[in-house]
């Protein structure tokens, strides 16, 4: 906490290598998050990248009430930048669907934090959400997983509430189909 | 409906939070340089590379300059001492045993004349060939103690028949007549009893022993031909007095490259080709070559003209990364500064020609929404015809009858833009190469 209480106000006054140990503490999450968002890899990159930017340009509108705190804080406040600057890409993108299959390269081998199961359930999961219609993605990623109302996802991408409501459930069907195939497959398999 | 929502949302939150993506790939220097562009955009870690990388380039351009200075000392001598007169270069060989014998000849009876004409001098002959001639003659290179051996041995006879005034004064003023003849005699006998300076003997050109003369000095010769002719590279045979050789060369090279714009970034690339040599001077050679180069360098668009690049409406063009693909022609005049029998020190001068075939960029571009990367090729659009001065030092080392190697560290300074966008890329770098004489 100390340590990283010390990289904050470093970025704070704009030391390069604070800014370093902020990029490299921060930045796997951060990635993780944009690519729910954007399709590509090398483009995901290129947005965190530039969020990072954006965040230490504006360090200084960084605050915390409370010390303990902090940590949730930053990332939250960290998240919200990555998100926009995945909806401008995107928006820049016309949010057009993008064309081309997933490269497989980008997925992590092996994770011992869990069992390789789970660890497939959730890469297959992600890659059904970016799968979805860049429209739904977006509305889905920040409705669902990054507790966006309806009401500020409608002002973030200039859309109605309604439009906001019906892309939601248009994209939950979709996954609902998916992982009720999957779970037939299981079942099947076991029973097999 | 609502808890299969739940819970398909709650898997997904999990998901989101765990699922396995690499995330191993940050590159810390894009974002500095965003931030900072006011600062060179290598980090320190490669600041400090690029140093030792001039380091390593200094060192090559300097390795001749120190070999020579080590070699020097070694030996001791320069490469004028009278008594290590100066050898043929590498592309210089002897002449044929018949040539030798020839010009030996010819020598000789110069230097008859020469002995008839001075008056008083102690000089033996075989030590004013030495002077006028060089190795590659055929003559035999005598170890200096010779040369005074015989100087020695002849005052010895001349002090000893001091007492009688007329051979005195004959011999220091007048070696024509008898008393020359008998100077002469006494010397070959005094001579003749020193082993080494036996064969120094034999190679004189004493009229007295003029008959046999000849004859020795063709025994003479063929061994010292013959063992020339194992050591150094056959080219035609330098005439006594003159400084002029002709031949023409062709040589193999290759080797990396270094180029950068400013100082900013060195990138790597590399040299390969071939280079038509003609020599016309003992010392002053003329070349010409043909490159197949590849170039990469890198500059933020602060440093160099961006009014040739392509740049978008509502953007600012940050940095540019090139590879350039080229054929480069350099002419270049040598010059052989020190030679040895095998052994060739040059500095070259000279002018290149870029001609682009293929050059790709990778522009950055600040927008309102971002920075972002416009790529571009460009194929045969730009010719910078001896736009790039070029200097040169470099060993040559003869292998082989006709066949040398070569090194050669190098420096590249643009006199004008080079490429689409009139980039001034400084390049530096080494060639290794085999020479072959075509004559």
């Amino acid at each position: 906490m100390e340590k990283l209480k010390h990289i904050i106000n470093g970025c704070i006054e704009n030391r390069h290598k604070d800014q370093k140990a902020l990029y490299e503490r921060y930045y796997g999450y951060c990635l993780k998050v944009v690519f729910r968002y954007v399709y590509r890899y090398d483009n995901a990159v290129e947005v965190v990248n530039d969020a990072f930017v954006k965040i230490f340009k504006n360090f200084g509108r960084f605050h915390y009430a409370n010390p303990e705190s902090m940590e949730r804080v930053l990332m939250g406040w960290m998240r919200t930048i990555m998100i926009n600057t995945a909806i401008d890409h995107l928006r820049k993108e016309e949010l057009l669907p993008e064309i081309g299959a997933m490269n497989e390269d980008v997925w992590q081998q092996e994770d011992r934090t869990q069992s390789s199961d789970q660890a497939m359930l959730y890469k297959e999961l992600i890659q059904e959400v970016k799968k979805l219609p860049p429209a739904y993605r977006v509305v889905f990623n920040m409705y669902v997983i990054d507790g966006f109302t309806h009401q500020e996802i409608a002002e973030q991408l200039g859309i109605s509430v309604g439009t906001s409501k019906s892309n939601l459930f248009k994209a939950r069907v979709h996954l609902q189909k998916f992982i009720q195939n999957n779970d037939q497959q299981q079942a099947y398999a076991q029973y097999k | 409906m609502h808890n299969i929502n739940d819970d398909i949302d709650e898997l997904l939150r999990r998901a989101a939070e765990r699922y396995p993506l690499k995330t191993d790939g940050g590159d810390w220097n894009k974002v500095f340089t965003a931030l900072h562009p006011e600062h060179p955009p290598v980090a320190s870690a490669s600041k400090s590379k690029n140093k030792y990388r001039l380091l390593g380039l200094l060192f090559f351009l300097s390795l001749p300059l120190v070999c020579d200075y080590l070699i020097q000392k070694q030996s001791g001598q320069t490469a004028f001492s009278p008594t290590n007169p100066v050898t043929a270069p590498v592309g210089v060989a002897p002449a044929s045993v018949k040539d030798k014998e020839q010009t030996s000849q010819k020598a000789s009876a110069t230097s008859e004349q020469n002995d008839k004409k001075e008056h008083g001098t102690l000089l033996t002959p075989i030590a004013k060939r030495k002077e006028n001639s060089s190795p590659s003659m055929g003559y035999s290179q005598q170890p200096v103690s010779n040369h005074f051996t015989i100087t020695a041995a002849k005052r010895a006879t001349v002090a000893s028949s001091g007492s009688n005034g007329k051979k005195t004064e004959n011999t220091s003023q007048n070696q024509k007549g008898s008393a020359s003849s008998e100077v002469k005699k006494q010397m070959s006998e005094t001579v003749s009893t020193t082993p080494g300076a036996r064969q120094s003997s034999s190679a004189a050109n004493h009229p007295a022993v003029a008959d046999t003369a000849s004859h020795s000095r063709a025994q003479l010769t063929l061994p010292s031909a013959q063992k020339t002719d194992t050591t150094a590279t056959p080219f035609r045979a330098q005439q006594p007095g003159t400084a002029s050789v002709k031949a023409l060369y062709i040589s193999v090279v290759a080797g990396p490259d270094a180029s950068t714009i400013k100082l900013q970034s060195i990138k790597t690339g590399y040299n390969i080709g071939i280079v038509l040599g003609y020599q016309f001077h003992r010392k002053w050679l003329v070349e010409a070559g043909a490159f197949w180069s590849k170039k990469s360098y890198y500059s933020d668009a602060e440093r160099i003209n961006t009014s040739k690049f392509y740049t978008p409406a509502n953007t600012k063009l940050k940095t540019v990364e090139g590879d350039c693909h080229m054929i480069e022609i350099p002419v270049a005049i040598r010059y052989n500064f020190r030679s040895t029998e095998r052994r060739n020190w040059f500095a070259a001068l000279g002018l290149s020609s870029y001609l682009m075939k293929k050059e790709d960029y990778e522009y950055t571009y600040d927008s309102q929404t971002g920075s972002y990367d416009y790529y571009k090729t460009y194929r045969n659009a730009t010719t910078n015809l001896f736009s790039v001065a070029y200097a040169g030092i470099g060993l040559q080392q003869s292998i082989g009858r006709t066949t040398s190697v070569r090194i050669e560290p190098y420096l590249k300074m643009p006199l004008k833009g080079l490429g689409i966008g009139s980039l001034p890329i400084t390049s530096a770098g080494f060639t290794v190469g085999i020479t072959k004489r075509i004559f």
